[in-house]
C-alpha cells in the first residue's frame, strides 16, 4: 500500500509524492489509513474485510446514522458469531452515570445496550491493540458521543473477543437486520505503525 | 498533525516496570498505547506512572478517576502521591489470554511554562468481571513545569512477555514530523 505525502514542506514535491516502502523510523507518520467504507441505507453492516497484517493497532472511526433508534451499535470481529464477545461499559446520559455488561455474546455492544439516535450522528472511536497477535485474546476501547440537544449518552467501553486470530474482518452492525445504516454513515479504518510490526 | 512511531518496550516476564528514556523534544504531544498483562496475585493490578525525569522522590502526584466495573460507577482522586494511577490491567487471575488495553497522552510535554496534565483511557474485560475507564494525571513536582524526558510504567506484578508498550510523537505540523 502506497502512502501519500500531500505537503511540499522540506522541499519542492510534485503534487503527491507516493511512498511505496515506508521505512518506520523515518518521519512521515505512524498513523495510516487504510480504508472508508459508507453506509448506503440498504444494509445493517459496514463491514471491512481485507485488513492488512502490518501494523500494531487499528482504530476505527465512525460517524452512524441508522434508520431506526431501535438499532444498536454492535462490533464484530473475523465474522466470528460465536458466543465469545463480551463488554463492559461507562456510560453518562446527562444526569446519571452507570456501568454494566455483557457476556457469552456474539458481539460487543458500544452504546450501551441502546438504541442509537438518527437525527445526530454519533461518534465512536474503536481502538483495537495487537490486532496480530495469535497468543492473546482481543481486547477493543471503544468511545462513543451523541448529543441530541436535550438528550444523549456519552460512553467508554472496553470489549473482549476470545479469540486467539489475527483479526482481518470488522464489521458494524445494527444487530437487527431490519434496521440499516443510512446514507451518511462512514467508518474509516487507520492502522497504526510500530517499527516492529 | 501526524503521529510518528518512537519506541516500543514489550514486557520480560521479570520485572514490574518499563521506561521510555531520552524521549525526543521534537513533537507536540505524546502518546503510550498499552497491551497490558501482568502476574499480579490478583484479578488486576493497577497501572502507574512514575520516575519522570528519572526523579523517584517526587511526591507532588494528583490525580482524578472515573471508572465503571460492570455494576457500579466509581470516582476517586488523590494528591501528593509518588506515582499518578492511571487505571487497571488484568492480573494473573484475570481469564487467561485476557489483555487490558491503555491509551496514555500527555499534552505540550516539552512547554516548559505550564505544568503537565495527562489523560488515560483503560480497561479490560474477563466475560463477567472487568473494568473500564478514565484518568487525569497532575505531575506537579516532576515534571512540574520542566519538560518530559523520561517517565516509567509500574505495576505491583512483572509484566508478562506479551505486553507491549508503544511510544508516539503527535506532531503539529504536516506529514514532515517537524
Amino acid at each position: 500500500m502506497g502512502v501519500y505525502e500531500l505537503s511540499g514542506a522540506g522541499s519542492v514535491k510534485t503534487g503527491r509524492t507516493l511512498y511505496t516502502s515506508m521505512n518506520a523510523n523515518n518521519q512521515y507518520g505512524a498513523m495510516v489509513p487504510i480504508t472508508q467504507v459508507t453506509g448506503n441505507g440498504t444494509s445493517p453492516v459496514i463491514g471491512i474485510t481485507n485488513i492488512p497484517q502490518t501494523f500494531q493497532d487499528l482504530l476505527l472511526v465512525c460517524n452512524l446514522f441508522p434508520s431506526s433508534t431501535s438499532a444498536r451499535g454492535g462490533l464484530q470481529l473475523n465474522n466470528d458469531g460465536s458466543s465469545i464477545y463480551s463488554w463492559t461499559y461507562l456510560n453518562g446520559n446527562g444526569s446519571s452515570a452507570s456501568s454494566s455488561r455483557g457476556v457469552d455474546l456474539s458481539f460487543i455492544d458500544f452504546y450501551a445496550g441502546i438504541g442509537m439516535a438518527t437525527t445526530n450522528p454519533t461518534t465512536v472511536l474503536i481502538h483495537i491493540s495487537n490486532y496480530t497477535n495469535t497468543s492473546t485474546f482481543k481486547t477493543a476501547i471503544i468511545r462513543t458521543a451523541s448529543d441530541q440537544n436535550g438528550s444523549g449518552i456519552t460512553t467508554l467501553s472496553v470489549g473482549t473477543y476470545r479469540s486467539t486470530s489475527a483479526l482481518n474482518v470488522i464489521s458494524i452492525s445494527t444487530l437487527n437486520g431490519s434496521y440499516l445504516w443510512n446514507s451518511g454513515s462512514t467508518a474509516t479504518l487507520y492502522g497504526i505503525r510500530a517499527v516492529s510490526s | 498533525m501526524s503521529m510518528v512511531f518512537i519506541a516500543s518496550v514489550n514486557g520480560t516476564g521479570s520485572a514490574t516496570s518499563v521506561t521510555f528514556s531520552s524521549i525526543p523534544q521534537t513533537f507536540t504531544h505524546l502518546q503510550i498505547r498499552g497491551f497490558i498483562r501482568t502476574a499480579y496475585a490478583s484479578a488486576f493490578d493497577t497501572i502507574y506512572a512514575y520516575n519522570y525525569n528519572n526523579n523517584t522522590g517526587s511526591t507532588g502526584s494528583a490525580y482524578h478517576l472515573l471508572y465503571g466495573d460492570g455494576s457500579s460507577v466509581a470516582a476517586g482522586s488523590g494528591t501528593g502521591s509518588f506515582s499518578t494511577p492511571l487505571g487497571y490491567c488484568p492480573g494473573n487471575s484475570a481469564t487467561a489470554n485476557v489483555y487490558g488495553v491503555m491509551v496514555f497522552d500527555i499534552l505540550d510535554y516539552t512547554n516548559t511554562n505550564k505544568n503537565k496534565t495527562t489523560r488515560t483511557l483503560f480497561g479490560y474485560d474477563n466475560n463477567g468481571s472487568g473494568q473500564v475507564g478514565l484518568t487525569s494525571g497532575l505531575p506537579l513536582t516532576l515534571p512540574g513545569t520542566a519538560a518530559v524526558t523520561s517517565l516509567s510504567l509500574v505495576f505491583n506484578g512483572n509484566i508478562t512477555t506479551a505486553s507491549r508498550f508503544d511510544l508516539y510523537g503527535i506532531t503539529s505540523s504536516e506529514a514532515t514530523g517537524a
